[in-house]
Parts: C-alpha cells; structure tokens; sequence
C-alpha cells in the first residue's frame, strides 16, 4: 500500500487511525444515529461509566443544526467531522500520545505554536462533566481534551481520557487552505475531490431545512413520541437501556432542529434540557446496574 | 548549618487564571505551617508555570531557643518504623535523629498538609488515582541542598529530575542542589519559572516589538497574568487583521483581540486603534511567518463573523428585539427576562424621582437594557453584552445617556470596579441588581460560602457603592419593599425582607474595610440598625474620627462600665426617671444635665453632626465619675433603686444613639 498521504482529508484519517490502533486502540466505526459531538456515541457514554476498561478510536461525523451558514461561511458547517479517542483509564503518558499524534500530521511542534487552555467541559443534556483543555495550534481550536470527572450523573472511576480532534480545522491547516469547501478530500490518479465537491449541496441545503423548512408540526411530535418510547423502554421488567439511549439521541437531534427553526422558546429549552438529562441520567444508572449485575465482564479481557 | 530547601510539583497544564492565586495560597500555607515547628529560616520565593509549582525555602535551621506548644507535636516515622513523638521538653533530638532527617521529614510532612489542603475548588481525578488535585501531577522533586528530601505525593516519588519545556529545549532535567533551580530550567529546559521575571519579559518582549512601530500598548493586567501563566517560554510576534474591520466599534475589536485571541493591540501613541496586534508564542519559532499567517487567518475569520451578525442584527432595531426576551428564562421560578424588564421600568423610575434623574429616560433605558441578549452577537459571543446594546442604541439614535446606561448597568462587576457614568446608568445598574437580589433571596437561593451563582454578593456590593459614592437619598428598605411588591406572587420566603436587608447590611463590612474603617467601628454603627446609607457613611466616619481623640477613651469605658451594671440586675426599669426618687446630690445633677444636655444633642442630630455630638458627650464625664464615687447604685431600697438604674439606662441610650460605643 502507498503511503499514507497526510495533505488529503481522507489520508488524514487514515494516519490517525493508524497511529492510535499502534497505541491499542480498537478502531470503531462511527455511530449511525444523528448526533452533535462524538462524546454521544453509546461507546463512550456508556462505556465510561463503571470500572470496566475500554481504548477506542473512531471518526464521527456530527452534526449542529444552528450552525449552518449556506456554504456562505468558509468556517462554519452544521455537519463536520470529529476524531474522537477514548483512553479509559487514561494513561500517565496521555498528553505526550496527543502531541506524538500531531507529529505524526506533520505538525511541527518546535516551531508552530501550541497553546494548552483550560477548558472545563460540561455537557448538560447527558448529565456530563470534565476537566481539561482546548488545545490552541497557532491561535484556532483543534482539539478539546477531556478527563471525564461525571457521566450521567455518576462519578467516573477510573477517570476516561478523551481527546476529540476537529478533522477539519487541522486539515486546514496541515493542507494551509482559508476555507474549508478547499480541502482535498482525495487526490489520486483518476480524481481529485475537495471537501465542497461531496458536502456544499448538503450545505446549503441543510441550511435552508434547517432554518425555514423543517416541519416543526412533525419534529414536536417526534419529539414527544421519543420520550415516551423511552420512558416505556425503562420502565419494562427487563428494561432495555441501549435502546433507550439511542431514542435519547434522537431525541436531542430533533430537539437542536427545533432550536434551528427558532420553534423552542428558550423557556422551553431548559425545561427540555432537564428532562432530557433526567432521562440520561436514569439511562447511565441502568447501563451501570446491569453491568454491575454482570460482573463487569469486561474488567478480565486486559491482558 | 544553613540549608536551601526547594520543592517543584511538576503538572499538567494548570488552569491560567488562577494560577497566581494557587501558587500564592501554597506559599502562605507553607509560611503558616513553618511557624508550627521550630524551623527557621531567612525567606520562601514562589515559582509558577503553567506545569510547575514551586517553593525555595532559603536560611532553614532549627531555633533551638523555640519552643513548641503542646498543639503541635509532630509525629515522625523513624526509620525503623517507628512512632517518635516529640515535645516540647528537651528531648534528645540529637540522639534520635540526624538534623538533617529531622528538617527533611518535617518539610515532607508539611508540604504533605498543604498540598491536599489548597483553597481551590473543582479539583480533579485522574487514571485511577482517588486523590484530588487540581491537574495531574507527573512530578515532585523536593532536595535539601543536594540531598533529595524523601516522600511520595500522588504516588510520585520524589526524584532529581524535572520536565522542561514540552517543545524545545531538555524535556528531562537533572537537578543536583536547590540552588540551581530556577536557573537550569532556563538555561537547559527553555523554562521561566519566575513568574514576576517571566510577566516582566513579556511586557518588555512587547514593548519592543511596538517600539519600532512607533506605537503603544494599553497592557490590561488581566491579559497579562493570563498569558504569563499559559507560556513558558514567551516570544512576541507582531500580525495585523484586514484594515477594513477597523470599522467595527473599538469595544468589539478589543473582546475579540484581546479577551478571545488573547492578543494585545497596538495603538498610535495617539491612542487610535490600528489593526496590528502582538501575539505572544510559547516557543521560539524557526517560521514565525507561518504562526503569523495562521493567527491572522483566525482572527480575520472571527471578525469577518463579527461583521455578518452585526449587519444581520441591525436588520431589526434594539427595541424591536424586547419581544424575544420572553423566550429567555431570569430564573425557573421568577419568570422571563421580559417580566424583569418589566420590574426594572417600574424600578428604574422610582429611583430616577429620588435621585433626580430624567424618569422618562430611565424607563426607556429599562426597556433597552436586555435586548442585545436575544441577538445573534451574543449568542456568538456572550461576553460582550452591554457593550453590544449600547451599540446597537446608539446606531438606533437613542440619546447618549441611554446608550451608555446600557452598557454602563452591570458596573461595578468587582469591588474596586468602575460604577455607572450618569444617572441614569445609576438608577438602572441598583434597579437590575436589586431585583436580581430580591428575587433570589425570595425564592431562599441565598448563597453560601464559595456558592453564589447569581453573584448576589456583588450585585449587593454594587447597590451600595452607587448609593454612597454619590450620596443618594434612598432608603434601602424602601427599596427592597418596592422590588419585592413587583414579584407579586413569586417570592415563597416570608422573611424575604429581613433576610435581604441582613444580606446588604452584611456586605457593608467589606466595604467599609476596603476604605481602612475598623471592623468595630462598622460594627458599633451597624448595631444601631441605621438604614440609610448616608447616615450610615457619616456615622462611621464620625465614630472613626472620635475614637481618635483623647476624650473617646473614658467615654467609651464608662459606657462599658453602665452597660455591664445594667446588664447584671435583671429588674424591670422604668419609663422615666422620678425625680422625687432622686436623693443625693450626684444623681441630681446627672438627672439636670441629661435634661439641659438634650436640646445641644437632638440638634446636633437633627444636623447630622454627629461628630460634634459624640464630643458633647465629654461634658458629662464629671457628673459620671461624681455618680460613681457617691451614689450607691444597688440601693437596698427598690424603688431608688430602680429609678437610679433607669436614670443610667436613659444615660446609656443616649450616648449610644449613634453607634453602640460599648462595642468600640
């Protein structure tokens, strides 16, 4: 096989995905249900919770409705990608692995400019917090670094490393274009594909369901019907705590489209963001039990 | 023998804004727990970076003269296992120990304490560490000269080698004695751990750069630490945004330079604003060029936004943003801020009335107050609101006063603060923060300790510090009266009022100390429940100038003297004293000058010369000493007795009529 070539997006990927497979990571696949960060994916939600060991690596397209921008912003997508790795427990040496991953992108780390700033992440609706960083290349955000302190409520023990890459900012800059729809997807003998051959239609179109067309009739009554399917699914005598938290997902997705479209006064948004979380939370605690009740299977797979 | 003791905890990246503070409170905790052994020694310096702490302890030798109480035996492991107490008699230390395991041990011990024991808050776990701190620690090197000091923090073993700068330079130092730290880290690590000697550079680092631009930097302080703490290595390089944004309002630049990117801009040595900022890099790049182009590109970028939302916004005018507000919650339980604009309308022109300013204005001003919190401005960047409203007013043709009471209403944010420029800014700045205050008070969201989300404790110390700095004639309860009444139904805490005038009223100490006043004297006046801050402010100005003055002395004991008597029998006094009662001659004349003294006193009060009346209060200095030499106050007889204690009560009460002097 060629070498890796890190100045495409898809080459890009390819040598992250690489690098952390050599650091035991198991590279998963991204999750198939529409969410806002790669933290969402039920492999690191619920995995982070309980003692139980995991080391993961994975793409994650994710998705913000409220920011799209029509293609018209050269900065700005509602849907993007993120590189997400989970280190669970996080290892001693975890910062040096992230910067070791730069260097691999062929990012210079004696002569450009890196910036560790404290960042405190939280993230309300799943009842989720951390301690950490943003991590500044050069004055722009490449990367939020995270130990998780709380998941759905509960005390993460061991503490979770996670370090979520922005693929397109970096890429921006190891490939030193000024706006993304310029990025080389690909670049081989038969084609050339940039970043706005495959997503500007999705751009601008998106853009204009997401803030003048969604059918907010439609999207409310999802909405409503989620909630009640999870509450039914958790209420069952063997409840069902994964199919529960896929609906929490989508859920949320439904809940963002209604921001977008303006439909959720924010009176109603913290009302939702509180029951959703209440839901999360129940969600973490069952995942948590039923693990629990299991034995932590998966504290005997480290070798 | 003098020793150099020095510890360095090495971390990961500490939280910036704080780390002065972090590094501050370990050296006073170490400082305090010294005074506790019978160490001595010259002076401590502290060293800060984003991944190091620091203390070199110069000059420890044991005091053999100390010695210590019983509270603070030290319990040692010897190195047999052990248990050595040592106390306070003579004890063959010399026998059982080396001096210089002692010294190490006890050095161990403290820094032990006082790592675990910081004043921060939201500490942090890590891999599978149950112990707290505020980043992981990756390592400790503690050395006695050049001894290593032994021990274990965090499951680290304390070792000679420290981390140098993460990118250039030696990762791993070898450190043989105290003495050579800071210096090997700069040297060979590429570190500055002084942290006042790496502030300095950076601002001189700056300097240049601007010198030869022939312009000027306006440092904010804030700015600076904050760099200062995430870089260890500073380098300053200079980049420009696109001369076309200098058409955004300078306010709006600045955030975005400054408070964002974390840039300082450089102005003319006229002060206009140019388009060329400094940056200040963690490393010293080969390509500078490269790092510039990259923070241009961003900041260009973010300005370009800036740029679309302010023309998006100033689509509508700031008033016509008012019908949203009803979509933002104030709080869960005390509605929208649509209802607070409400309130603050009414508030605001009620207070505009007793201050004398434009009534009309000040609702104008309530009503635009919270606008530019529904636009897209804020949404993107939150904080800049104030700033941003007063904009959009002023694009809009409100008059001037209003747009800058717009901005100006959230002032003072901390207590040496600027307040609000015009009266306006006066009435709506007490408006919004009394009705925050009130609301959260009345819903029992009363902080406590370091928890106070609403930062009710602020908004309270800014209501006073209007009222006094510009010596307005409002009455507190009034006021709290008024805001409470416009949440009609909302407020489920019935002692509502007690509880917010108790709350203000507390926040008067912190102020008056600020200013150099006495907590007692604070104390004695606040003992009088004066509720009018003008009263309040010429009181305890008053009583601080008495207690300067000869004369305070004996006053002040006697009125001590008559409240202890008063305070051990327990009869019930009268209303009056009856002067047929009166039979001796001292208390006679204590009686006539307590009358013919009343007239000179209630004027002086009336007046609010309150200074003049406490000096008046000297005149009765003989016919008290008088009373107490002759008058046998525990007169067997019960009646005289109880009118001789009730002419001491009235005595009493007068002279505590300002403040309560037997507090002083």
């Amino acid at each position: 096989m060629k070498k890796t070539n890190v100045n495409t997006f898809q080459g890009m990927i390819l040598k992250l995905q690489h690098y952390w497979a050599d650091q035991n990571c198991t590279i998963m696949q991204p999750l198939d249900i529409e969410v806002g960060a790669g933290t969402s994916h039920p492999i690191t939600y619920l995995q982070a919770i309980g003692p139980e060991p995991i080391s993961i690596a994975y793409v994650q397209p994710s998705r913000r409705p409220t920011d799209g921008r029509y293609a018209k912003n050269p900065h700005r997508l509602q849907h993007y990608y993120q590189f997400q790795v989970m280190l669970k427990p996080a290892p001693k040496n975890i910062q040096d692995l992230y910067l070791n991953s730069l260097k691999i992108l062929n990012i210079d780390l004696k002569n450009e400019d890196i910036r560790f700033l404290e960042d405190n992440w939280e993230n309300p609706t799943l009842g989720a917090s951390g301690v950490g960083w943003e991590i500044w290349l050069n004055g722009i955000e490449i990367t939020q670094f995270t130990y998780f302190q709380q998941i759905g409520g509960l005390n993460c023990n061991p503490i979770s490393g996670e370090i979520t890459y922005g693929l397109e900012r970096i890429a921006m800059h190891i490939q030193n274009v000024n706006n993304i729809y310029d990025l080389v997807w690909n670049n081989n003998k038969i084609t050339k594909l940039t970043y706005g051959d495959i997503f500007k239609q999705n751009e601008i179109e998106k853009s204009h369901y997401n803030f003048k067309y969604a059918n907010t009739n439609f999207l409310f009554k999802m909405f409503e019907e989620y909630i009640k399917e999870i509450e039914y699914l958790l209420t069952l005598k063997i409840p069902l705590p994964i199919p529960a938290y896929e609906y929490i997902l989508k859920a949320t997705h439904t809940f963002n489209l209604l921001e977008a479209r303006k439909a959720i006064s924010i009176t109603e948004r913290k009302r939702y963001i509180l029951h959703i979380r209440t839901i999360a939370k129940k969600i973490a605690k069952t995942y948590y039990d039923f693990r629990k009740k299991l034995g932590f299977p998966n504290l005997l797979k480290t070798k | 023998m003098e020793k150099t003791f020095l510890v360095e905890i090495g971390t990961e990246e500490l939280p910036a804004k704080s780390l002065k503070f972090l590094a501050i409170s370990f050296l006073k905790s170490f400082e305090v727990q010294l005074k506790n052994t019978n160490l001595i020694y010259d002076k401590i310096l502290w060293y800060a970076s984003s991944r190091r702490l620091a203390l070199k302890i110069f000059g420890i030798k044991k005091n053999r003269n100390k010695i210590k109480s019983n509270k603070n035996i030290l319990k040692i492991k010897s190195k047999n296992g052990k248990n050595l107490i040592l106390n306070k008699i003579q004890s063959p230390i010399n026998n059982i120990y080396k001096k210089r395991e002692y010294t190490k041990k006890i050095l161990f011990n403290i820094l032990d304490k006082v790592i675990h024991n910081l004043p921060i808050s939201n500490q942090m776990r890590w891999g599978e560490n149950q112990e707290k701190f505020i980043r992981p620690v990756h390592t400790l090197t503690m050395l006695l000269d050049t001894k290593i000091v032994h021990g274990k923090l965090f499951n680290i073993t304390s070792k000679r080698i420290i981390y140098g700068n993460r990118f250039i330079g030696n990762k791993k130092i070898v450190i043989n004695s105290a003495k050579e730290y800071p210096s090997i880290l700069q040297d060979k690590g590429k570190v500055i751990a002084d942290y006042e000697t790496r502030k300095k550079l950076i601002k001189e680092k700056a300097n240049n750069l601007v010198l030869n631009f022939n312009g000027n930097i306006k440092f904010s302080n804030n700015l600076l630490e904050e760099i200062t703490a995430i870089v260890e290595w500073p380098v300053a390089l200079i980049a420009k945004f696109k001369k076309k944004f200098l058409k955004i309002p300078e306010e709006i630049l600045i955030y975005i330079i400054q408070n964002i990117q974390k840039c300082f801009l450089i102005y003319t040595k006229e002060n206009q604003i140019t388009h060329y900022f400094v940056l200040i890099t963690n490393i010293k790049s080969s390509n500078p060029k490269k790092i510039i182009t990259k923070t241009e590109m961003v900041v260009n970028s973010k300005l370009k936004d800036v740029e679309f939302f302010l023309q998006e916004d100033c689509k509508k005018k700031l008033e016509e943003y008012q019908a949203q507000l009803q979509t933002i919650i104030f709080e869960k339980k005390l509605g929208t801020l649509l209802d607070k604009t409400n309130r603050l309308k009414k508030l605001s022109k009620w207070i505009a009335k007793k201050i004398k300013a434009n009534p009309e204005r000040a609702i104008r001003a309530a009503i635009l107050s919270k606008c530019d919190l529904t636009t897209k401005m804020i949404f993107e960047f939150p904080g800049i609101e104030g700033i941003i409203g007063m904009y959009y007013a002023k694009k809009n043709k409100e008059p001037e006063d209003i747009s800058i009471a717009i901005k100006e209403h959230y002032r003072p944010k901390f207590l040496n603060d600027k307040l609000p420029s015009n009266k306006i800014g006066d009435a709506l700045s007490i408006s919004d923060k009394i009705d925050t205050l009130v609301g959260l008070i009345g819903i029992k969201k009363i902080p406590s300790g370091t928890k106070d989300p609403f930062a009710l404790r602020r908004a309270a110390n800014g209501i006073l510090q209007i009222i006094i700095k510009n010596n307005y004639d409002i009455n507190l309860i009034n006021l709290i009266k008024k805001s409470k009444k416009l949440y009609k139904t909302k407020l489920i805490n019935t002692n509502t009022i007690e509880n917010c005038i108790t709350f203000i009223f507390n926040r008067l100490y912190s102020i008056y100390q600020t200013k150099g006043c006495k907590t007692s004297h604070i104390q004695a006046v606040l003992n009088k429940s004066e509720t009018n801050l003008i009263n309040f402010h010429l009181k305890v100005k008053a009583i601080s100038y008495f207690c300067s003055l000869k004369i305070s002395e004996k006053i002040i004991t006697n009125s001590k003297r008559i409240l202890k008597i008063l305070e051990k029998s327990d009869e019930k006094l009268n209303q009056n004293i009856d002067s047929k009662l009166l039979k001796k001659t001292e208390e006679i004349h204590l009686k006539n000058h307590l009358d013919a003294s009343q007239n000179k006193l209630n004027k002086y009060l009336s007046r609010k010369d309150y200074k003049s009346f406490l000096i008046e209060l000297d005149s009765f200095e003989k016919y008290i000493v008088n009373f107490f030499k002759k008058i046998m106050i525990m007169e067997k007889n019960k009646s005289i007795r109880i009118n001789r204690l009730t002419l001491l009560k009235k005595v009493y009460n007068l002279f505590c009529k300002i403040a309560n002097l037997s507090l002083l």
